[in-house]
């Protein structure tokens, strides 16, 4: 029995029973008609032309065991094996073709899985919230500390909430002093996440304490590179900014927290950082997980109403504070999710251009190969079974060309990782995991159907014709090829919104880089440098050290000038103030205005290259002996001067007019706006104060004017710094060019990657109206030859045929044209300076797409108008 | 139509060969053989027929095969008629039979 069902099973055995059945009857019929008389050598030949052929009767077979499906699925495949390998060049071209487009897709799938789908591995990821305040103005304010702990008290939608703020501390490492990336957290913050220590313990309430024992706990890479990884770190102690701390646990190195090094209780260093003030958002973050079966917007509703109580009880510092609650994802895709958007859009299109193409060379080759199918009809196959082959090549293709795919998908990884580093959250971690070769699978069997259904529709017409009948070739020639023309017409419409796209991003680009950013960016070194207020808690005392630092960098070789801030443009800092004018009456909560307040030292302007509009640059005399003063940016002075000299008007910062009335500060100059995020980025007004008159910071960006390769003066600014204090931390010491390429790196890798997949989709339609005009001349040669012979002229027959690809060409444009005007607005999230309807952008594409696709006309059309009519009327 | 036509062909070649295998046992030629000597040479049975119907008989268990030796000493496989074969011959006779009596009324009526 079970041997029965085995050789059910086994279509091995099924073979050897079929050889040896027909070998019997061959020998038996040989034997009979030897018996009748016949020579044995006629008898084989006789038995032989009675059996026909062998193989096609052992197919029959086959199909009636009902070995069909499996059989002919692997017989399928192997036949298409030998088919493609039979056509190396066609097939080579098309995995080839197919690869890029499946390597594009892929590389950008992976991109988009990590970024979308999995931002971060903690268990429930979709119970975390985010939750951060704002005001109308700033739509992103960090939490205010006090207020946090209100919510924590108040609330009963999350089952924990907990807040973190990002701290560099000091640590004196074997290379010496070191500024390490560190957060100060509230002890539930990482049970609110959901992540576990790998060794040792998280904090507890008492940890999280005013007065407590100094804990810290430790990243797991900063544990491993510095403690060798050893359990015994647990209970040591480490050296951070001037404090001893004890280490009680170890922290897996996950994202989003894999950037710190060390964490320290929050409410250990409240006090010391100011927290305490209710006013202060200083760089908190809050994250909240919801208790089950509690929704977001209940969630959000009931932190709106504590909110608006606190609005109520500390009006002074929260009539005008919102919260902001969102999930926490959110938070991680704000930034990247524009630029994946827009990749994963091109490349979809670019994989639907390399199918369209595919799908025109399969047809083209499915009929010159009609004849082969033909035979087969009529030598009995029936039309499953060529569909069967068909279909096969098909998927094999696909398969072959997903395979390809991944090998440019490692490449197009590799790329995008160079390209995107910062703008894209867990970039370091995109890889072609399991997840993205399902998705290659998927997306080589869904391409391959894509292009293996056009030559499959036509064969199935074509099978039901006697396609051996070759007469109908020439009549065919144009008019029944309605797929054909339909999928060049796709190819160019698609093609089109990819360079639309393109030229979106390229005008984008060249806007920013012809936008003045209000600075100089040119023969230009940033370097930063901290100066913690617990090492340094007189701030004049921090001045001094920072002229001394200013000086000692001023006599380096090649530096010609050294300016000061804090904080810098582009730093990736940014420092916000209420201000009131002098006389305006006090503003209403929610009309109240920020400023960018920035510090800088007398010589910064110049250093910098921001253009004086009005007044004077800071000098000698702002001491803070003297009158208090300002400078502010023309959107400043505009905004609220609008009809008035800005020169002499006075100002404070905060809320309310300053007690002393020498307090206040005047205006004495007026600058240039200067971009501080991105030239892309809009930003609020500015404001400069003198470092001699404000020198509370506890960190400096220097900016040194060079009139030699900055690259080469890294060393002797470190060095330099180094020896005036070697405990303070030298860093990011970067070209102010550098700064500005990364600060439109969005926009960049946008053109980038748009601008290569528009042209190689550029080029692969080109050749596929190329080919399909090429193959419809040729196709042709009779009917021209007819033609001719009864009086066309040359050039009306060139005509014809430039006319007939141009139609194609033309209506894939305008389609394409039309396409791109919906389309563009996904990208409108990227653009500066262009709309999403720029003339330019969408001429210059149709005029290139136009050109091109003439050029590719031309040559069929040129060989059609040469065709000798004699000779082409006897190659028929 | 062209289908319908198709089905009883190869209905009928089937119950031709379930009719050969009732007497006894026999491997493919033997059948073919067969079929030739009782319809005294009409039907010459395609051997890209006979086996393809062969397999689909054994597949519905109508027969079952098995090796054996033939007259001449060769490797060869037999078929024998299973009980469901010949119910399934009783039943195809007698349906050929109604319609091949329905087909000579109409071709012999005087219309």
């Amino acid at each position: 029995m079970l041997s029965r069902l085995f050789k059910r099973l086994r279509p091995r055995n099924l073979e050897d029973r079929m050889d040896q059945e027909m070998r019997f009857h061959l020998d038996a019929h040989i034997d009979a008609l030897t018996e009748d008389g016949m020579p044995p050598e006629e008898a084989r030949k006789a038995a032989l032309r009675e059996f026909g052929n062998v193989e096609a009767l052992k197919e029959d077979c086959r199909d009636s065991w009902g070995m069909r499906f499996i059989d002919s699925s692997i017989r399928h495949i192997r036949l298409a094996g030998r088919q493609m390998i039979k056509r190396k060049g066609f097939t080579g071209t098309v995995i080839l073709i197919l690869g890029i487009g499946i390597g594009a897709n892929t590389a950008i799938f992976s991109l988009a899985n990590a970024v979308f789908f999995s931002p971060f591995n903690f268990p429930d990821p979709d119970q975390l919230v985010a939750i951060d305040e704002r005001t109308d103005q700033i739509a992103n304010l960090s939490v205010s500390y006090p207020n946090f702990k209100d919510w924590r008290e108040r609330q009963t939608s999350f089952s924990a909430i907990g807040a973190s703020r990002g701290q560099g501390y000091n640590y004196i490492g074997p290379d010496g002093a070191e500024l390490i990336e560190g957060a100060n957290v509230t002890h539930d913050y990482f049970g609110t996440l959901g992540i576990s220590p790998v060794i040792g313990r998280l904090f507890t309430a008492e940890d999280d304490s005013p007065g407590a024992k100094p804990t810290v706990i430790l990243g797991e890479n900063f544990w491993r590179s510095r403690f060798g990884a050893k359990e015994s770190a647990i209970g040591e102690t480490i050296q951070l900014t001037n404090q001893i701390y004890t280490i009680v646990g170890v922290l897996p190195s996950v994202y989003p927290i894999k950037g710190a090094k060390v964490w320290i209780p929050l409410e250990q260093m409240a006090e010391k950082s100011g927290l305490l003030n209710r006013g202060r958002h200083s760089n908190s973050t809050s994250v909240g997980r919801l208790k089950p079966g509690v929704t977001l917007e209940q969630a959000r509703q009931e932190l709106e109403n504590i909110a608006a109580q606190l609005a109520v009880e500390y009006p002074a510092t929260n009539a005008d504070v919102k919260v902001d609650v969102k999930l926490l994802k959110e938070r991680y895709l704000r930034n990247g999710r524009p630029i994946v958007i827009s990749f994963l859009g091109a490349s979809g299109f670019f994989l639907l251009i390399v199918c369209t193409n595919i799908a025109n060379m399969q047809l083209a080759s499915s009929q010159s190969r009609s004849h082969e199918f033909g035979t087969r009809v009529s030598l009995g196959a029936n039309r499953c079974q060529i569909l069967g082959q068909l279909l096969a090549e098909s998927l094999v293709t696909g398969f072959l060309g997903g395979a390809a795919g991944i090998l440019f998908a490692y490449g197009g990884i590799r790329w995008l990782k160079n390209t995107l580093q910062s703008q894209v959250p867990r970039i370091e971690e995109v890889a072609i995991d399991g997840e993205v070769l399902v998705y290659v699978g998927a997306v080589s069997v869904v391409s391959s159907l894509l292009f293996g259904l056009a030559p499959i529709r036509q064969t199935l017409r074509l099978s039901q014709n006697d396609t051996l009948k070759t007469a109908s070739k020439t009549t065919q020639a144009f008019y029944g090829r309605k797929w054909k023309s339909a999928l060049i017409v796709s190819e160019f419409a698609f093609t089109c919104v990819l360079l639309v796209g393109a030229g979106l991003m390229i005008r984008t680009t060249a806007n920013l880089y012809k936008s003045s950013p209000g600075f100089e960016t040119v023969d230009r070194l940033t370097c930063s440098w901290s100066l913690p207020s617990s090492e340094f808690p007189d701030a004049s005392q921090r001045f001094e050290l920072a002229k001394q630092a200013q000086k000692e960098l001023s006599n380096l070789d090649g530096v010609t000038a050294v300016g000061i801030a804090y904080p810098l443009p582009m730093s990736g800092s940014s420092n916000g103030n209420y201000y009131r004018v002098e006389g305006a009456p006090p503003s209403h909560p929610e009309q109240r205005r920020t400023t960018e307040s920035i510090r800088v030292s007398n010589n910064y302007f110049e250093t910098m290259g921001i253009r004086l509009i009005a007044g004077r640059y800071f000098n000698e005399f702002d001491t803070p002996q003297n009158q208090r003063v300002a400078i502010v940016d023309s959107k400043f002075a505009k905004h609220n001067f609008p009809d008035e000299n800005a020169i002499g008007k006075r100002i404070t910062t905060g809320i309310k007019p300053p007690s002393d009335p020498k307090s206040w500060i005047q205006i004495v100059g007026v600058v240039e706006h200067v971009f501080i995020w991105s030239p892309a980025i809009d930003t609020r007004e500015q404001m400069y104060r003198p470092l001699s008159q404000a020198p509370s910071v506890s960190s400096l960006d220097f900016i040194l004017k060079t009139n030699s390769n900055p690259a080469a003066l890294e060393k002797s600014i470190r060095k330099s710094l180094r020896n005036l204090n070697p405990a303070l931390p030298v860093q990011n010491i970067r070209a102010i060019e550098t700064l500005f390429d990364q600060s439109i790196l969005r926009e960049r890798a946008s053109m980038q990657l748009l601008g290569i997949l528009a042209a190689i989709a550029l080029l692969i339609a080109t050749i596929g109206l190329y080919s399909v005009l090429s193959y419809t001349v040729g196709q042709l040669t009779s009917e021209i030859g007819i033609r001719m012979a009864v009086g066309a002229s040359r050039g009306s027959i060139r005509n014809f045929v430039l006319s007939q690809g141009a139609k194609l060409a033309g209506t894939g444009l305008l389609i394409g044209l039309l396409a791109s005007l919906g389309l563009s607005r996904f990208l409108s999230g990227m653009l500066y300076g262009v709309s999403t309807f720029d003339g330019t952008a969408f001429c210059v594409v149709a005029l290139v797409l136009g050109l091109v696709g003439l050029a590719a006309c031309w040559i069929p059309a040129a060989r059609a108008a040469r065709i000798e009519p004699s000779l082409a009327l006897r190659s028929e | 139509m062209g289908n319908k036509s198709n089905n009883l062909l190869l209905g009928a070649l089937e119950m031709l060969v379930l009719k050969a295998l009732l007497t006894e046992d026999r491997h493919g030629w033997g059948i073919s053989k067969r079929l030739k000597q009782i319809s005294s040479g009409t039907f010459t049975l395609n051997v890209g027929s006979l086996y393809p119907a062969l397999y689909r008989l054994e597949k519905k268990g109508f027969v079952e095969s098995y090796a054996a030796v033939s007259e001449k000493g060769r490797d060869a496989r037999f078929y024998r008629l299973l009980p469901k074969g010949k119910a399934q011959l009783e039943d195809q006779t007698a349906n050929w039979r109604e319609f091949s009596v329905a087909v000579e009324a109409v071709l012999s009526s005087q219309s």
